[in-house]
């Protein structure tokens, strides 16, 4: 039976949960992680840390055989396919809000016409090649209240019109600038230095806008506050976006980001990430 | 509505060069294959379910909304 549980949310329920998960915890000490258990709650298996990331889904499946050697046979499941945050990246709820989708991760190649102008030559190396991916994905969802989102959407309908948005929008879009998601490690909106997000209408056509956007953030982020753990972040944005004139409204939006990152001093040696938020009326 | 669905398609479909940068981001299906998992979200209710149909329970926790953040 697959269970995705918050840590902290499972401490503080109310339903039984919380009682079943501080029994596991006390069965087999870890903060997290995966846990194989019975139905009666009897801890069978887990496992917290991996000795080699890269074989990690090995190790996990040695977890999930030493819990089934141990529970014994079972029959598979035959589940139906579950979309369980239907509101990711697409529509927008009834009090007007809406979720982008953000994914994000370290990059490499590109080209070295888009180098940004305060990377050493030493890291240039990092933009050559085609674009392509240099570590795992990171996944995240970011809720746009309706006033936000509104900012999104054009002023004025017509080609070449322009518009600033809030910085406070801009501010919330910070958090695509690093990789990470671990909380302790996420920029947060109050972090950025420089959070700015311009818009113009490209064209007006068929009843289709047609919206361009063009935006640059620079963060330092404290590590769990520590002011002797910074994370300095750097990223500029392209976007585009349909906008429905008839029916008023976002059919979709694509930001793409490109940054860089460096952590604990502002010499050490730049990460690149990129990172895209999206979203879709359906 | 039909044609306003296309257009907007069409509008997308043309800007390769942003499209081509965010697939080069975005993960491969086989990264988020565990996002078609049927997980239940409640741990309670995972134990009901499991006893109902004898077997365990894979429970996964972490500092965030698993399937949300990660």
């Amino acid at each position: 039976m697959p269970a995705a549980v918050n840590l902290y949310k499972v401490r503080s329920a109310t339903d039984g949960s919380r009682e079943l998960f501080l029994s596991i915890q006390r069965q087999k000490d870890q903060y997290q992680g995966i846990w194989i258990v019975s139905p009666e709650g009897k801890v069978l298996s887990g496992r917290h840390d991996y000795k080699d990331f890269n074989q990690g889904s090995i190790e996990l499946l040695e977890t999930m055989d030493e819990g089934l050697r141990e529970f014994g046979p079972v029959e598979p499941r035959r589940p139906k396919p579950a979309n369980l945050l239907p509101f990711r990246g697409k529509g927008v709820q009834a009090d007007g809000s809406v979720s982008l989708a953000l994914y994000g991760r370290q990059m490499l190649g590109g080209g070295r016409n888009a180098i940004p102008a305060d990377v050493e030559p030493a890291q240039a190396w990092l933009w050559d090649g085609v674009l392509r991916p240099d570590g795992p994905i990171m996944l995240d969802s970011l809720d746009l209240q309706a006033n936000e989102w509104a900012a999104f959407a054009p002023g004025k309908l017509e080609a070449g019109a322009t518009w600033r948005l809030p910085e406070a929008v801009a501010r919330k879009l910070t958090r695509l600038l690093s990789t990470s998601s671990d909380q302790s490690c996420m920029p947060k909106p109050e972090d950025a230095g420089v959070a700015e997000l311009e818009a113009w209408v490209e064209s007006v056509e068929c009843g289709i806008a047609i919206l361009r956007f063009t935006g640059r953030w620079q963060m330092m982020h404290l590590v769990e506050g520590d002011v002797k753990r910074p994370t300095y972040g750097a990223a500029t944005a392209e976007g585009s976006a349909v906008y429905d004139v008839e029916g008023k409204s976002m059919r979709s939006l694509l930001l793409v980001f490109s940054g860089t990152i460096r952590s604990d001093r502002r010499d050490a040696p730049i990460n690149r990430t990129g990172a895209v938020a999206e979203w879709r009326a359906k | 509505m039909k044609n306003l669905m296309l257009l907007a398609s069409l509008a997308v479909a043309m800007d390769d060069d942003l499209g081509a940068k965010a697939s080069a981001i975005k993960p491969a299906p086989r990264e988020i294959t565990w996002l078609g998992v049927p997980w239940v979200l409640n741990l309670a209710e995972a134990q009901k379910m499991a006893r109902e149909e004898k077997r365990p329970i894979f429970l996964w926790v972490t500092g965030d909304d698993p399937l949300e953040r990660c």
